[in-house]
């Protein structure tokens, strides 16, 4: 009998709504994944009407695990596709923010703003738990046991976590745990 | 005989050192593909990381890693190694049923690793084994750039842990901190520093798995006893001479 190490890569494309449908976030490979970077773009929908907020290049390595969208615009990126303890395990965007080198070519594309992003290590951390146990108890990618969920308020995220919950506030994105 | 002299003659330093030595130990030939023409290097620089962090995941079970030199087999057909329903006729199948005829050893015991650019031109396909039989491929470009080019520093200790009997399902496997689960659910170190029992506690093995790595013939123990000195001395000289044979015999091949 055979048997491997693979991992199945995501979709060429896979798309993320806000709770109303007016944000959705979508994240694709231009070259079937042979760069391994993915390309993400927002767009604000409004009736027929497609507004593209931001598009930018994500250095997740065959894009992140988990998106989410608020009905804010603001975009929670969570881990990379591979299970490894990333330096970009949180990452928040903000639809507001304008391109690194001023105003984009197209004038009308920013890149979107990042207001936070975290490592993997800050999250034993703010929970209080040891990385290990984190990893030990993980289901889904490196430390998470369900995929993580908007808040009701719809302007956090929750991941479950090592028994714990790690609460990401959207306006800021500060960690803290419940 | 001749083939244990040297053996012989590592473990008398250990006792002359004051150590007694037991354990368990794999022999691994290593072997490049390589371009027709020899110009084409699969794996450019070397892989030492990759061996100790392979070590050091085994070290659970007490089982001693040996790589021995490279060999080579120059066919740029198998440069993207054709793994497919591994039947007849096709690359791995072949090249692992008749190891000597692609640069493996000759030994049964002795577990066949071949490093190929690529396994079925697949991006996320990293290693493929026999489970409990003899034969091992890594896609090596696809190994040496995940995770930023940090390397899936576990590919070649899980493959491993397959030709010695072990699955992605049985014998506790299935914990994204295992060894031997299967490569989408399996956290992955990115450092030596994060292999079990340090940091985050990756790549373990349970006790059900160690013990079924241990019944396999692929694992040979190595256990001496304590002799007296003058003992020893005679086993050492014994050994240099049994050294000198194989290089020997090396030189002539
Ligand atoms: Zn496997």
């Amino acid at each position: 009998m055979l048997s491997s190490d693979r991992i199945d890569l995501p979709p060429e494309s896979r798309e993320a709504a806000s709770p109303s449908g007016r944000f959705v976030l979508s994240v694709s490979t231009p070259d079937a994944w042979k760069s391994k970077t993915a390309t993400a773009e927002l767009v604000e929908v409004d009736g027929d009407e497609r507004r593209v907020v931001w598009t930018r290049k994500l250095p997740h390595e065959y894009g992140p695990r988990f998106t989410l969208v608020t009905d804010e615009g603001t975009v929670i990126l969570l881990d990379e596709w591979i299970n490894v303890a990333s330096s970009r395990a949180i990452t928040v965007i903000h639809p507001s923010g304008i391109h690194p080198s001023g105003i984009h070519p197209s004038g009308i594309h920013p890149s979107g703003n990042v207001i936070a992003q975290h490592a993997f290590a800050a999250i034993p951390e703010v929970l209080w738990i040891p990385g290990r146990e984190l990893v030990a108890a993980a289901r889904h990618g490196l430390w998470m046991t369900n995929p993580p969920t908007l808040g009701d308020d719809g302007k956090s995220v929750r991941a479950e976590s090592g028994g714990r919950t790690l609460v990401i506030d959207a306006a800021d994105g500060s960690l803290r745990a419940e | 005989m001749r083939n244990l002299l040297p053996t012989l003659a590592a473990c008398t330093v250990l006792l002359l050192a004051g150590d007694a030595f037991a354990g368990s130990v794999i022999n691994i030939q290593p072997i490049q593909i390589r371009s027709t023409d020899g110009s084409t290097t699969v794996v450019n620089p070397g892989m030492e990381l990759f061996e100790a962090v392979g070590d050091k995941i085994w070290d659970q079970a007490g089982i001693d890693l040996n790589f021995l030199s490279w060999t080579t087999v120059d066919d740029s057909s198998l440069l993207d190694l054709e793994v497919g329903a591994a039947t007849p006729g096709t690359e791995f199948y072949d090249i692992t049923t008749d190891p000597t005829s692609y640069g493996g050893s000759a030994n049964a015991l002795t577990i066949n690793m071949w490093f190929a650019a690529s396994l079925d031109a697949s991006p996320g396909f990293y290693g493929v084994a026999w489970v409990g039989a003899n034969g091992i491929a890594i896609g090596w470009d696809a190994v040496a750039a995940f995770n930023g080019g940090v390397g899936r520093l576990d590919t070649i200790a899980h493959e491993l842990g397959h030709n010695l009997g072990l699955g992605h399902g049985n014998f506790g496997a299935g914990g994204a901190n295992n060894l031997m689960t299967t490569g989408g659910s399996r956290s992955v170190p990115s450092s030596i520093g994060n292999v079990t029992p340090d940091g985050f506690g990756l790549d373990v093995l349970t006790s059900a798995q160690i013990t079924q790595a241990l019944s396999s013939d692929f694992v040979q123990d190595v256990q001496v006893v304590p002799l007296p000195a003058p003992v020893a001395l005679g086993l050492l000289g014994l050994g240099f001479v049994g050294l000198l044979n194989l290089r020997r015999r090396r030189a002539a091949a």
